[in-house]
């Protein structure tokens, strides 16, 4: 009989039952049950689309090469009458940014390429109205494009898969002037010049194509002279296109662009206005998550496995869509649970940290508090005191030895704080005032160094809703630009006075879901929380892109257990907190967290914790 | 009607009390008066109700001890002065346990 010895060589060490906390991919044996068992990463069996940052030039027929983290979006056309852009953008896994123009404008491009450094654009249609098929190559080399060998049969609107130096192109449009025909055409690029091989079997336009290299590759869908809407699907083994099984709803129009290869990629959308995706596992082709919304002419590119990212497109000849959406496949599954207790109970207040080493200071209930818990990962233990005690402040701070405290409210009727405070990791020191007194200005923002408070209440006397931001460079507050919208006891996270979100609070009107960004030297509105709510703790002393609003309150003395996550595009709901908590504090990253007391509805010193991850035990299968 | 939760009372120790293996394989909702509502007819569930010793109660008798608690909060702010009584403090909301 064979062993895991004799097999890998290596022991595995056995245990009664099971470890007590195995670690990520650990092998053992458990004799109680008589099996081998191992720990694996908990992730999500099912896609879904999520959205993501826009385009900045909305367009249709662009072709889309690279991953989800670092892909290039080239060339398509704008309306009306249509008119061929070379226009460029480069995908960083957030943001769209504009770079080096195409040399020559084009739409229904193909092409190749692995990520937003090197990529080849191969043919496509030129000028405006009806697009005249053009043969022009160019090769990208992170900066500006260069003009290199024809491909031998000028045509648009193809299908294409590989790299930017081993790349396939086949079918399309080789005629011009809006006159019917398609090419059966498929062309091989190697990094110096084109080879013309076997023939698809179905000749087609408005098509997909898939695949890592110019030997094996994918084509699927589009349209023929005599069908408008096509299911089939052919493999290229690198000699000859076979057919293989189709898709479940036929279509044309759908994405441009590399999504993974000839073994595992998607079909997004298509004529007309579909929001449909299939999923190819190298076999059949399956239903998946539809996109939110539907449109034909799009541009995809990533991995099915390792996620991809769609944008462009339209919904109408005319109707342009420069949004964006991300596919996440087997996204990892966070959850809390309970943690230490604080020495002490408070609402409102405010923290600076990680999961590991962080500061707990000020809160309710009156009078204020000017406590401090320090947090080393394993206890809480009580240091040094506030200057000036407070609720409803605001912390900044990476760790247990370096924070600052700002803005808050004294005791009746002592009104809101304007003291700013520094922690050296033994002692609070007073420094410049900010130029605003203001309570419930965000969560907290950055370092004891670099900091922005984002809106507040300067009342009383009554409310005095603040749009206001102040800047803080580690000796002095400066006004900057405001809110769009004024609110009060929302959160905020952030790494620094330069990158920033404000999320929820109450404005004069409602709590609010409203998001805001801030660049270093404006707020722009952006996706809203999906359940509005103030008096949440928002995690993300190190980041504006990966952000965690939880709890706090959605209507007149109610709590909730929602916990969002941000992505720097969207709002998604994770797994909820245990307890619906209020006024709670916030420390950490959207990987490790913690939820540190509140209002639940009695003051608690209740701690929830939270991995963004989750392992799971599985049994070796024997049969 | 079957029911789809059920309620103990327990006392949150801190860290271990709800651990994340177990959060991730059941909901769990805390409530006032150290109630806590997991899923009924569940394994995952039971086991963590043998784990912290907590004492199984009916959704009535959950609901007792939440009002009480909640009660006790009203009448604590109800007796705050009036200063106190902001939109931001506002008065602790009833809170009704399913079934």
């Amino acid at each position: 009989m064979s062993t895991y010895q004799g097999i890998r060589g290596l022991k595995v060490r056995d245990y009664t039952t099971n470890p007590d906390n195995p670690l990520e991919g650990q092998l053992w044996y458990n004799k109680t049950d008589q099996v081998g068992k191992y720990q694996v990463p908990v992730v999500t069996t099912t896609g879904a689309w999520r959205t993501a940052n826009p385009i900045n030039t909305a367009r249709r027929e662009a072709y889309m090469i690279g991953a989800q983290t670092s892909a290039l979006l080239f060339g398509g056309a704008t309306n009306p009458p249509p008119a061929r852009i070379g226009v460029v953008e480069s995908y960083d896994g957030l943001t769209f940014t504009e770079v080096n123009d195409l040399n020559t404008a084009r739409s229904g491009a193909m092409g190749g390429g692995t990520d937003n450094t090197s990529a080849i654009a191969a043919g496509g249609g030129t000028g405006s109205g009806d697009a005249t098929p053009s043969a022009t190559v160019e090769t990208w080399n992170g900066s500006s494009w260069t003009e290199t060998t024809d491909i031998n049969l000028g045509r648009y609107l193809g299908g294409s898969g590989g790299t930017s130096t081993s790349t396939l192109i086949f079918g399309g449009y080789p005629a011009g002037g809006g006159a019917p025909g398609y090419t059966d055409k498929t062309e091989s690029w190697n990094g110096s010049a084109w080879t013309e091989l076997a023939d698809l079997n179905l000749a087609r336009g408005y098509m997909g194509g898939a695949g890592a290299s110019n030997t094996l590759a994918l084509a699927f869908a589009g349209n023929t002279p005599g069908t408008t809407n096509i299911d089939n699907t052919e493999t290229w083994n690198g000699t000859a296109w076979t057919e293989v099984n189709d898709l479940n709803t036929a279509r044309y129009g759908n994405h441009y662009g590399n999504i993974g290869t000839y073994i595992d990629t998607l079909c997004v959308g298509g004529y007309s206005e579909s929001a449909l995706c299939e999923q190819w596992n190298g076999t059949s082709w399956t239903e998946v998550a539809d996109i939110a919304t539907g449109r034909e002419n799009l541009s995809a590119a990533g991995s099915n496995t390792n996620g991809a990212i769609m944008t462009a497109g339209s919904t109408g000849p005319t109707s342009l869509l420069a949004t964006s959406q991300e596919w996440n496949n087997a996204i990892p599954v966070g959850a809390w649970s309970t943690g230490t207790a604080v020495n002490t109970a408070r609402t409102d207040g405010a923290g600076a940290g990680t999961s590991t080493s962080s500061l707990f200071f000020s809160g309710a209930p009156y009078p204020v508090s000017a406590q401090t818990e320090s947090w080393n990962g394993t206890s809480w233990t009580e240091v040094a005191d506030l200057n000036q005690g407070r609720a409803t402040g605001s912390g900044a701070g990476v760790s247990n030895t370096s924070a600052l405290c700002y803005a808050g409210f004294k005791d009746p009727p002592g009104g809101p704080v304007s003291e700013t405070e520094s922690w050296n990791g033994s002692s609070w020191t007073e420094l410049n005032d900010m130029n605003t007194g203001r309570y419930g200005a965000g969560t907290g923002v950055g370092t004891a160094t670099s900091a922005l408070a984002v809106g507040g209440n300067s009342g009383p006397p009554g409310n005095i809703l603040q749009a206001k931001a102040e800047s803080w460079n580690g000796t002095s507050w400066t006004e900057v630009n405001d809110l769009n919208t004024a609110r009060q006891q929302g959160a905020s996270a952030g790494s620094s006075n330069t990158a920033a979100l404000a999320f929820g609070g109450e404005t004069s009107t409602a709590k609010s879901a409203n998001t805001e960004v801030w660049n270093g030297s404006s707020f722009s509105e952006t996706s809203d929380l999906n359940t509005a709510r103030d008096q949440s703790a928002g995690l993300g002393h190190f980041s504006s892109t990966a952000v965690l609003a939880v709890g706090g309150k959605s209507a007149p003395g109610s709590s909730v257990t929602s916990n969002e996550e941000w992505n720097g595009a969207s709002w998604v709901e994770v797994a909820d907190i245990n307890t619906a908590t209020k006024k709670s504090v916030g420390v950490g990253t959207t990987s490790s967290a913690l939820n540190i007391s509140g209002d639940a509805p009695s003051t608690t010193t209740a701690v929830e914790e939270w991995s963004g991850s989750t392992n799971s035990t599985k049994t070796i299968d024997t049969d | 009607m079957a029911k789809t939760y059920q309620y103990c009372v327990a006392e949150n120790w801190g860290k271990g009390f709800i651990d994340h293996d177990e959060s991730f394989r059941i909901t769990f909702k805390g409530y006032p008066a150290n109630v806590w509502q997991v899923p009924a007819y569940n394994k995952h569930a039971n086991l963590w109700i043998a784990k912290v010793a907590g004492v199984v109660k009916t959704r009535d008798e959950a609901q007792a001890l939440v009002d009480a608690e909640v009660q006790a909060a009203q009448a604590a702010w109800d007796a705050l002065p009036e200063d106190q009584k902001t939109d931001t403090n506002p008065r602790p909301a009833d809170i009704t346990l399913e079934d």
